[in-house]
């Protein structure tokens, strides 16, 4: 008990978690702060004065020719990742309640075995699966099409198995019976009742799969050659290969990473609660 | 696991076959591949597919689109190629379909897509014609010495010199170095005054095709090949010679190990450490853009030499623009190729925006490329690097393994940096890696 304790003591054991969380937040912050830093930084400034701190202030003129390099190519860039990690992880939450709902709710032979497969899915890195999806895509010729990197960022088996532990967990059997018997079909009984009862679920299989689709570099990166389909992590990674040819492009890369950081911190920030709950969201009936 | 009866999983398998099938139906169609033994003008109006990398190449592109709508060329400008984009062109070439009709390569790399039978012979399609527009050295670089042949159309070249601080050398008392024994003497006094400046700077990033180019231009030869098969001689004698020099730099602790084309490089050319570069054409505007304070500084002169008196250089980097086979409009592509790389106002916009110095022999004469210029203290350095280009033995030939080869010279360069093994170690175990990985290819390599 703190109360127990001298005072001294006690005020040393609230400090201690302070300072190491300081500490960490510093230690995870820096990079951000040198990116909002550097983003202010003429093309001359960037390599000689100090990173942590500011020189003449060339922000505006930075982002005026972020926004107009290659005709304004980065807006873009921001609008696919918004399509790729928006509807992308939409479909994806969809699929994920259907077949966590189907898995929980019905019966039918080789059950288990495949959601042991849709489990093992979950083991397999999404690099791995980039080439022969590109072969896959490459015989539809689909490949360099919005449809290769959506259709495979529309399958989240994570997600399937978080909707199915939440919807054991959160729908009840009866209540499913009594809609059976009151006349309504599967879709009305998912749509209408399952999917407002497992919502918090959704929402934490929706940010998951957002993050995963951000953050799968790779695949786009075999599928898509016609820079106009790419995502904006893609398409900086672009710029930044290219800088030997047109060294100037760095302060774009740079300006480009900062705006391309805004909309998901806007998203952790203003989503906080539904990260917080989410690795738990199956664990204890809210 | 427990066993699942195998009625159950009969539909299952049946559904995988059926989706299998479904996919294998839609590939299974143009196979038709015509041999592009004539290679004729389609006689319509095409678009062409065309992938590159270098900055402000959309620009040429609709120049060239405004004044021929009959061949419209669709760009993508993707990836610097060691970045992903050779990657795609392998994985394209592997389904078979999705390579574009015409795609940016650079020199080091041909080999290895002509040896896949990834490109197609332009040399009928106008190509061959157009020979005398290039600058000498790089033709061998494209048609590989085949007879009739041209598998890549020259965008850029590298002429290798020495860059330099003119008023740091006055400073120091140096003179500019005309052998490489001047110079490895220059960097010995540069860090003996243990200011913390160098003369120049060592790190194994961006290496393999730097030290290439400096064994170039003592004549080493890396590669070669004949009926027989491959010679591989990374280890040969001007090479190690190379070697040598740089080794006893290290050991002497006269180099600075700060990388090349980063942040920390300009910094150091900026706050004077660094006092000079041996650098290609191309990277003067990189020291421009880099290290904009140092403006009026500096000055070009010709490599250091191996023999006093000599006046030989080498390439480093620069690119090629190849047809890939399968391609339906070899032609246009080709005529829009040779168009994009020689037209003055196509290599103005490249040299311009994209940074690159021209592989075209008029490219020299390009205003930009010529007179004083401001930035080097209205020195005229381009006629340095046309002297330069002039001297560039014509016999280097790049291995189809370059990949392979540059990256685990780097790897192995790592280890002579920090003192774990010499120079001629990394030299010996790049030889044994480039081989392993040709023969990995099924390529037979011939015993010197």
């Amino acid at each position: 008990m703190t109360a127990a304790l001298p005072p001294a003591q006690g005020r040393l054991r609230s400090l201690a978690p302070l300072v190491v969380l300081t500490a960490a937040a510093g230690y995870f912050l820096l990079p951000l702060w040198w990116l909002f830093v550097a983003s202010t930084k003429s093309r001359g400034d960037l390599a000689v004065t100090p990173g942590l701190w500011f020189s003449d202030l060339a922000l505006f003129g930075n982002l005026k020719d972020l926004f107009t390099h290659e005709d304004g190519v980065y807006v873009r860039w921001l609008v696919n990742t918004a399509l790729y990690a928006g509807l992308g992880a939409a479909l994806a939450t969809l699929f994920s309640a259907m077949a966590g709902y189907v898995f929980a709710k019905h019966r039918f032979r080789g059950r288990e075995a495949a959601f042991g497969v849709v489990l093992a899915g979950v083991l397999v890195p999404p690099a791995a699966l980039a080439l022969p999806l590109f072969l896959l895509f490459s015989s539809a010729e689909l490949t360099n099409t919005y449809w290769a990197v959506l259709v495979p960022s529309a399958v989240s088996p994570l997600g399937v198995y978080l909707a199915r532990v939440q919807v054991e967990a959160a729908v009840p059997d009866e209540l499913i019976e009594a809609a059976r018997m009151d006349g309504a079909g599967e879709y009305r009984i998912f749509f209408a009742i399952v999917l407002r009862l497992v919502r918090p679920a959704l929402v934490t299989i929706f940010l998951f799969q957002s993050v995963a689709i951000w953050n799968n570099f790779f695949l786009p990166l075999i599928m898509l050659t016609d820079s106009d389909l790419y995502p904006v992590t893609l398409g900086l990674f672009s710029w930044n290969t290219q800088v030997l040819g047109d060294p100037d492009l760095t302060r774009l890369v740079v300006a480009g990473s900062l705006v391309s950081v805004v909309p998901l911190a806007l998203a952790f920030v203003s989503l906080e609660r539904y990260w917080r709950g989410g690795p738990l969201a199956g664990g204890v009936k809210g | 696991m427990v066993s699942t009866p195998r009625r159950r999983l009969r539909p299952l398998i049946a559904m995988l076959v059926l989706s299998l099938l479904a996919l294998a139906a839609c590939g299974g169609g143009d196979d038709a591949s015509e041999s592009g033994s004539a290679c004729a003008p389609s006689g319509e109006k095409v678009t062409i597919d065309f992938w590159s990398w270098v900055p402000g190449i959309e620009h040429a592109v609709e120049l060239w689109n405004e004044q021929h709508p009959d061949i419209q060329v669709n760009l993508s400008k993707v990836p610097d190629g060691r970045a992903g984009t050779y990657q795609n062109y392998n994985n394209a070439i592997r389904a078979g379909r999705g390579t574009p009709d015409l795609g940016m390569i650079e020199y080091d790399r041909l080999p290895d897509y002509r040896l896949q039978n990834a490109l197609e012979n332009i040399g009928p399609c106008g190509a061959a014609a157009a020979r005398d527009q290039f600058v000498d050295y790089t033709w061998p670089l494209v048609t590989f010495g085949e007879q009739d042949a041209v598998y890549a159309v020259p965008e850029d070249t590298g002429p290798m010199v020495l860059y330099y601080r003119a008023d740091l050398f006055e400073q120091y008392g140096i003179e500019v170095p005309r052998t490489w024994e001047q110079f490895a003497q220059a960097a010995d006094e540069v860090a003996a005054r243990g200011n913390g400046a160098h003369l120049t700077n060592l790190a194994p990033v961006d290496f393999g095709g730097w030290f290439a180019a400096l064994a170039w231009q003592n004549g080493a030869r890396w590669f070669d090949w004949d009926d027989e098969g491959w010679t591989v001689t990374i280890d040969d004698e001007p090479t190690r010679q190379v070697a040598d020099l740089w080794q006893q730099m290290i050991d002497n602790g006269d180099l600075s190990e700060v990388p090349t084309f980063t942040e920390e490089w300009n910094r150091a050319l900026a706050e004077d450490q660094l006092l000079s570069w041996v650098g290609a054409a191309w990277g003067g505007k990189l020291i421009e853009l880099g290290a904009p304070s140092t403006e009026g500084k500096w000055a070009v002169a010709p490599l250091p030499q191996w023999q006093e008196g000599a006046q030989a250089s080498a390439n480093w980097g620069g690119s090629t623009y190849a047809v890939f086979e399968g391609s339906d409009h070899p032609y246009e592509a080709t005529q829009f190729a040779l168009w994009l790389n020689t037209h003055p106002e196509s290599v103005a916009i490249l040299n311009e925006e994209g940074g690159a110095y021209p592989a075209a022999a008029d490219g020299t004469r390009l205003p930009a490329l010529t007179g004083p210029q401001p930035f080097f203290g209205d020195r005229d350095i381009y006629q340095v690097i046309n002297e330069a280009a002039g001297n560039i033995d014509h016999d280097w030939v790049w291995g189809p393994t370059m990949s392979t080869t540059f990256s685990t010279l780097e790897d192995e360069m790592a280890g002579v940096l920090d003192g774990a093994q010499s120079f001629r170690d990394a030299l010996d175990a790049t030889q044994r890696e480039t081989v392993e990985d040709l023969q990995a290819q099924s390529l037979t390599v011939t015993e010197r």
